[in-house]
């Protein structure tokens, strides 16, 4: 599904280039839930942009089902990915099904008409996140919570086989959270899509993942949450006097 | 987005709206036409008055006409330019077209006694001098940015830059002014109010088509437009490729905002208050298949009302209609906004 070929990413300005995951080199089966982890700016939003073609990388390649993201069209891009922002710059007045149905532009005309078919998607969709009562509401007047259900159902709307969250959890509390990681599983699932999402919660992410990339300084590993239990890998991430990893309990323990 | 049937009785309202104020528009001046009178002679029944349908047809009738294309151009204008900056302030004026245009009036009249051997023109020349000169300002303020754009990768330093150069060049335009002679500062400041009815029948044709142009861009971005109400990201995800998106917009906004100002002068506030008014009046969606065409009805609405009142009915007097849209204008916004909060 995605192939990691030898990419680095980071942002070069003025000819000086500044490396934030180095020569990362691996493979993303279809149907996966993939967890990016990592300490704050270790670069977990770099790699996820870097993957849906939003940011060049410095050097190597993203392939999606076998072709270069960076030198796609946007079109095609659209029609293979989705994505979840943290950036909420949209305009507040929106409707959140007018929001929703925006997920369909890459399959409509150049007038953007949305056919009975686009909208029939769109009120599955709606149902299907049991968010009814939001469709006909002003975003600027919802929570944290309800605007990422809204962005979750836009792009299920663009119906792509790949999808890529960031930090889609940041802003929620437990019960959001796991009610949000509930339907990502779901969606892994029972449609067989592809989920890559980046996070800081390192116990929820073990807890519910396929696989983890893990990023580390000038470092990263891959693998399932358990291969990476038996490496060891968790334990060294944080200095011992602060963070403790429990390998039984697959979780990560404050010290006090 | 939307379905269009369900804003069928909105559509209504405003081109209903339209043909009212465009009767009443063509009953005042200064001469007194009754309102029968111009409904017969503008559906092309014989009349009893020559007279009356001299006026009508060699003046009134093409003044209103301008006063609908560029009200509601001016409106889209807008429109464009508030959805591609995300800020509600944005209009017709913020890349600094309008600016440019009055640039190359101020040149053509008051620099021109320094450069009197480049500009030689009479009395009759003089219009086309300074559509012309207005039409080469405002090219010369939008290949500057374009030449920004190319550099540029995002809308809120292209914002600053237009801004940056409508005070560039509105400086500039005051130190001619100050130089300038009695005649050429009477000139440029007649110019400045802006004028509807100094417009003749082929002109009106050769301004028409420049605007459908304008427009016509603008119709076709409808789709991006919307993608953009997302932001630039979601919006480059959603298939849309920015730079050419940006490269449309701008050569839109351009083309309405040039073509109108050396046309009729500068004309303020429509292009700002209109999107703002329409919002206001259907805040049950954003789609721009429907607001697009109801802010170009609206903007239309606007200047008539404004030049309906700029003739003060009744009386010989036409005041300048850009101090009527300006004095009209800004009170509406307030009192939109003010309603909005409250």
């Amino acid at each position: 599904m995605i192939t990691l070929n030898k990419l680095t990413t980071g942002y070069a300005k003025n000819g000086v280039s500044k490396e934030i995951s180095t020569e990362l080199q691996l493979e993303i089966k279809k149907g996966s839930l993939v967890g990016i982890l990592g300490r704050n700016g270790i670069g977990k939003s770099t790699l996820i942009k870097t993957l849906a073609g939003f940011q060049k990388p410095l050097s190597g390649n993203v392939q999606v089902l076998g072709k270069t993201v960076h030198e796609m069209t946007p079109q095609q891009r659209a029609k293979c990915l989705s994505i979840v922002l943290t950036e909420r710059k949209f305009n507040g007045d929106l409707i959140g099904k007018e929001l929703i149905q925006l997920g369909r532009q890459p399959h409509t005309n150049w007038r953007g008409k949305q056919t009975p078919e686009d909208r029939e998607i769109v009120s599955q969709i709606i149902k299907q996140l049991n968010i009814e009562q939001l469709a006909d509401q002003m975003l600027k007047t919802m929570s944290d919570g309800e605007v990422q259900k809204i962005l979750l159902a836009r792009a299920l709307a663009q119906q792509t086989p790949l999808i890529f969250l960031d930090e889609p959890s940041s802003h929620l509390d437990l019960f959001n959270k796991s009610l949000l990681f509930q339907e990502i599983k779901q969606i892994v699932r029972k449609e067989g899509k592809t989920v890559v999402f980046s996070s800081h919660y390192l116990n929820t992410t073990i807890q519910i993942c396929d696989q983890i990339i893990l990023l580390l300084n000038n470092q990263w590993e891959y693998g399932s949450p358990d291969e990476l239990i038996e490496k060891g890998v968790f334990e060294n991430m944080f200095p011992k006097e602060t963070v403790l990893f429990d390998p039984k309990q697959k979780q990560f323990n404050i010290c006090i | 987005m939307t379905e269009l049937s369900k804003y069928k009785g909105f559509f209504s309202f405003l081109i209903g709206m339209l043909f009212l104020c465009l009767v009443f528009n063509l009953s005042l001046g200064s001469v007194n036409i009754p309102l029968w009178e111009a409904i017969k002679i503008t559906l092309g029944y014989p009349t009893t008055k020559p007279t009356f349908e001299y006026i009508l047809l060699d003046y009134r009738i093409p003044k209103a006409i301008t006063a609908m294309l560029t009200g509601g151009s001016l409106g889209v204008c807008g429109l464009v330019m508030q959805t591609y900056f995300k800020n509600p302030l944005a209009g017709p004026y913020v890349l600094g077209i309008s600016s440019g245009a009055s640039l190359g009036v101020a040149l053509l009249l008051m620099g021109s006694s320094w450069l009197s051997s480049w500009f030689v023109f009479s009395e009759v020349g003089l219009r086309w001098s300074i559509m012309i000169a207005a039409t080469l300002g405002s090219f010369l303020v939008f290949c500057l940015i374009l030449i920004a754009t190319a550099r540029l990768n995002n809308s809120t330093s292209l914002l600053i830059l237009g801004l940056m150069f409508g005070s560039l060049t509105a400086a500039i335009v005051n130190i001619l002014m100050f130089f300038g002679s009695k005649e050429a500062l009477q000139k440029y400041v007649f110019w400045s109010f802006g004028s509807l009815g100094n417009i003749n029948t082929s002109e009106l044709k050769i301004l028409s088509f420049i605007l459908l142009i304008g427009l016509s861009i603008a119709v076709y971005s409808i789709k991006n437009l919307n993608s953009l109400l997302l932001g630039e990201n979601y919006a480059r995800s959603l298939g849309v490729s920015l730079q050419k998106n940006r490269y449309l917009l701008i050569l839109s906004s351009s083309i309405l905002a040039g073509a109108t100002t050396a046309f009729v002068g500068p004309i303020g506030f429509i292009g700002l208050a209109a999107p703002h008014l329409i919002r206001l009046l259907i805040s049950s969606t954003r789609d721009h298949k429907i607001v697009l065409p109801a802010v170009f009805l609206g903007g239309a609405l606007l200047l008539l009302i404004c030049d309906s009142i700029a003739q003060i009915p009744g009386s010989a007097y036409v005041l300048p209609i850009n101090g009527i849209t300006s004095l009209i204008g800004a009170p509406l916004i307030i009192l939109l906004i003010l309603r909005q909060k409250g």
